[in-house]
């Protein structure tokens, strides 16, 4: 895959603690538009502290992370909605709403947003199901689904406002090897078809290595790798080469 | 030196706590008018307070009507007219106790499972979902529930009166003998908006602490299913202190 040299999210200095845990430790990389950069770490290292600056949802101790040039601290509330729209985020467990119905959780983002018809809604509703494979399931709720449609739906939902950057957290995480795989050429299509840009954060190297134009590894606080898959294979680095193994 | 370093931790964790408790309502306050954007939102929870809750709200009112008037007229007898059963049982259920238990009940009723349902979403990331979805929780979950709560509460507290002064009058009369005209007729000369309007103007207080309560403990669940546990309790609990507070304040300023 190729991507711009257009950088999108400028990461600078970022630190964040937790008490008295410091989780990320002065943290700067860059992201590129269009590109699918793999962020990846052992469990519990921070990478979903780190995606979650990315829009907004945690603030920085120290440093700034930037989108389209702004530094998001320093938006205001109409502001910070509005670059949401644009970055959207499939969470780790999927984060379906469980008082609602697979429709409901689809249509929210459009009435919330939107003045459409809500036979448009149905229209968009069904379509971005089908995008998914997951056509005809709008009627079941979100606890009748499996962890793997769980995610697909998911992930339809964060395509519901059509957003420049998807931010992915540990999408093939406890699925097996079919469904992973699914996943993962949703993520290729999506990226592809849409001009998204996507962040996926991930410990699953079957997954990077499929899908990653760039990979970054996190540990204990820092970046130790930044490069493309290749050079990560040949990395020496120990604790690199124990991870990918 | 250990102990003053124990309770000086616990009055900060206190007041930061107090002060985003504070934050929150004043916030979910002042977005109230949101309300109208999301009607249906309102709808369901005014049928949480008020439907699904009323057999519960006025089987305790009948309960408690019947108890007063029981335990009033065993004091009175020989002291005080019985006459004057009817207007004190009615005065004690519209001033204090319509309104201070039902705000109990509906501690454990609503304010708790307001606070595993926005429990459950806060450590499962659905409310980190609403936000990445550009949907500001304090209005989608935080204002439908507590309109509903200070609208409905007071409602359901009206019904809760009449069914508990009914219940007064059918002991008096099956225990002091009083007809329909002997209990009601003092009700009727001492009957003072002032007192419906003040326990009502107390109940959407009871109404508003118990959802702003449990929306808050929600809001600050942390740990999975455990967590959320903790924190039904802890509403439950806060809100009634809370409610007696306030029952004692709003009593000191109507002196
Ligand atoms: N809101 C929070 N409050 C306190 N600690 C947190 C919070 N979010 C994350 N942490 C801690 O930060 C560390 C990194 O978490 P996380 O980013 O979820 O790891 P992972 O790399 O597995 O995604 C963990 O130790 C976690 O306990
Ligand atoms: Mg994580």
């Amino acid at each position: 895959m190729e991507h711009s040299n257009k950088i999108l999210f400028s990461i600078k200095n970022l630190s964040k603690s937790f008490g008295t845990k410091d989780v990320l430790k002065d943290v700067s990389f860059d992201i590129f538009e269009g590109e699918i950069l793999c962020v990846i770490g052992r469990s519990g290292i921070g990478k979903s502290v780190l995606i979650k600056h990315l829009n907004g949802l945690l603030e920085p101790d120290k440093g700034e992370v930037t989108f389209e040039g702004r530094n998001i601290l320093h938006l205001n509330n109409k502001d910070i909605y509005s670059l949401r729209k644009k970055v959207a985020m499939l969470f780790q467990s999927g984060a379906l709403f469980d008082s609602m119905s697979v429709e409901e959780n689809l249509a929210l983002p459009l009435t919330e947003h939107t003045n459409l018809k809500l036979d448009d809604v149905k229209k968009e509703i069904s379509e971005k199901l089908s995008l998914v494979g997951m056509e005809g399931i709008e009627k079941l709720h979100t606890s009748e689904l499996s962890g793997g449609m769980k995610k697909r739906v998911a992930l339809a939902r964060a395509v519901m406002q059509a957003p420049e950057v998807l931010l992915y957290d540990e999408p093939t995480t406890g699925l097996d090897p079919v469904i992973s795989d699914i996943i993962n050429d949703l993520i290729l299509d999506m990226n592809s078809k849409y001009n998204l840009t996507s962040i996926v954060i991930t410990h699953d190297m079957r997954s990077v290595r499929k899908i990653a134009d760039r990979v970054i590894m996190i540990h204990e606080g820092r970046i130790i790798f930044d490069g493309n898959i290749q050079e990560i294979e040949a990395s020496a680095d120990p604790v690199i080469q124990q991870f990918i193994s | 030196m250990k102990i003053f370093e124990i309770i000086g931790r616990f009055y900060i964790t206190f007041f930061v706590e107090a002060g985003k408790y504070i934050n929150l309502s004043k916030n979910t306050l002042l977005k109230s008018f949101t309300v109208l954007k999301r009607r249906d939102l309102f709808f369901n929870q005014a049928f949480e307070v008020g439907v699904k809750s009323i057999i519960l709200i006025i089987s305790v009112a009948f309960f408690t009507g019947t108890v007063t008037a029981y335990q009033t007229g065993e004091q009175m007898v020989d002291l005080v007219p019985l006459t004057y059963l009817g207007v004190s049982v009615y005065k004690m259920m519209v001033m204090e106790l319509g309104p201070v238990l039902t705000g109990v009940i509906m501690a454990g009723r609503y304010g708790a499972s307001i606070a595993a349902e926005i429990g459950t979403m806060k450590v499962t990331e659905q409310i980190d979902a609403l936000k990445s979805m550009a949907i500001e929780p304090i209005e989608f979950l935080a204002v439908p529930r507590f309109v509903a709560a200070i609208i409905m509460l007071p409602i359901a507290v009206i019904f809760a009166n009449f069914i508990g002064v009914m219940g007064g009058f059918l002991i008096s009369h099956i225990f002091f003998d009083l007809n329909f005209n002997e209990f009601f007729n003092e009700v009727q000369n001492y009957f003072d908006i002032m007192d419906v309007t003040i326990g009502l103007v107390k109940t959407a207080v009871f109404g508003g602490i118990i959802s702003t309560v449990g929306i808050y403990v929600g809001f600050e669940a942390r740990g999975g299913a455990e967590g959320v546990g903790k924190a039904t309790v802890k509403a439950f609990v806060l809100s009634s202190v809370l409610i007696l507070i306030a029952d004692l304040v709003i009593a000191l300023i109507m002196l």
